[in-house]
């Protein structure tokens, strides 16, 4: 009994032990990981230190909906979403001048519509640059 | 090699079986026919709807609390929350595209009182193709610069719609239709007044042979001078 046993659980350990391997690879180098670490800055994202430190310089685009928007928001941003895009863009087009960068942001980190809003905006619009603000939102509220 | 090391590899043994084979053993309980599901949209789609349908295949009911969207844009109907062991139900879901374009992927959440699983993701990819893709949807001037022409490029999603039009909205701008080929299209914007600041809007209308027409805006600006060239003249 106990070498039937000593052997049934050597081939799990050995199954357990290859399938440990492409786990870990997955982890490491999956091109559609999950972007959890709020200080790894994808590309186009920059730190909301960054963005303070650029002053007036900066046209905020708030990428939530019109009702996180109304609760609050940054000051004199400008609300962009892909639910009201027509009838929100032309605020944003009489707003923005050549000389500002444009700093574009959602919820949270795990949103994803502040980035297809920047990119929108650069490739529809032909606006340069466009970032997008690293974990959005939360990061203006915990600053 | 002794006694007392053979018993503690096995013992080690016995523990990695029980941590591989308890999470086969528990089931989920509920059994999802589609839970990925694509769809390729036409140009003139509003929405998608999609259906998740699925079974409680596990030996007790459940009770699916709550059925969570990631986007506004997205609703989810359900026409009951408690399911008996071996009852089906579905999830009807319907994205309403709003001015989305390109690839769209949505989740949907679903809480349920399985412990084993509580959560359960389904997921919406969509195709958005554009009608028209009209590059870049904002021209700009600055007042005293010159007056050389801004370029649109414009591209049909299919040859059975072709742009019959351009029409700028103010008198400050003309603007000059070429076309490149069956799908593809220039325009050239002019500004014939750069003397002061003005916002204006350039009509692309496109039709096809059933009549439908369809209007995209470009904006047009001639924007006001930087605030430093400005400062620098009246000090000269």
């Amino acid at each position: 009994m106990n070498r039937l046993l000593q052997s049934v659980s050597g081939q799990v350990f050995i199954l357990w032990a290859a399938a440990l391997v492409p786990t870990v690879l997955a982890c490491l180098y999956h091109p559609r990981l999950p972007d959890t670490n709020p200080q790894v800055l994808q590309k186009g994202e920059i730190l909301l230190d960054t963005a303070l430190a650029w002053g007036t310089g900066v046209l905020w685009v708030d990428a939530r909906s019109a009702a996180d928007y109304a609760a609050d928001h940054v000051p004199g941003a400008v609300l962009l979403n892909e639910d009201q895009w027509d009838a929100q863009i032309e605020q944003l087009v009489t707003t923005w001048t050549p000389d500002q960068r444009v700093v574009v942001y959602c919820s949270s980190l795990a949103c994803r519509a502040s980035h297809k809003v920047a990119a929108r905006l650069r490739d529809e619009m032909g606006l340069d640059p466009v970032y997008v603000l690293k974990n959005g939102w939360d990061a203006w509220r915990q600053r | 090699m002794q006694v007392r090391d053979i018993r503690s590899i096995l013992n080690m043994r016995i523990l990695v079986l029980l941590v591989s084979v308890v999470p086969v053993l528990a089931q989920a309980q509920l059994s999802w026919l589609n839970q990925h599901q694509e769809f390729k949209a036409t140009p003139t789609d509003k929405n998608i709807k999609a259906v998740y349908g699925f079974t409680n295949s596990g030996g007790y009911a459940v009770t699916i609390n709550e059925v969570k969207p990631t986007c506004g844009c997205t609703t989810a109907t359900l026409a009951k929350r408690l399911y008996a062991p071996g009852e089906g139900g579905a999830i009807e879901t319907t994205f309403k595209f709003g001015n989305r374009k390109g690839h769209q992927s949505k989740t949907i959440r679903v809480m349920t009182d399985d412990k084993q699983q509580p959560v359960s993701e389904l997921k919406l990819i969509v195709d958005i193709p554009a009608l028209l893709t009209v590059k870049p949807k904002l021209l700009y001037w600055r007042v005293g610069e010159g007056d050389a022409p801004g370029w649109i490029n414009i591209s049909t999603g299919s040859d059975e719609w072709k742009v019959t039009g351009v029409k700028p909205a103010s008198p400050h701008f003309s603007a000059k239709l070429e076309p490149l080929g069956s799908r593809e299209y220039q325009v050239a914007v002019t500004p014939l007044d750069l003397t002061k600041p003005i916002n204006s809007r350039l009509v692309i209308v496109a039709s096809n042979k059933a009549g439908e027409v369809r209007q995209v805006e470009v904006y047009l600006r001639v924007m006001a001078e930087p605030a430093q060239k400005t400062r620098l003249r009246e000090g000269s």
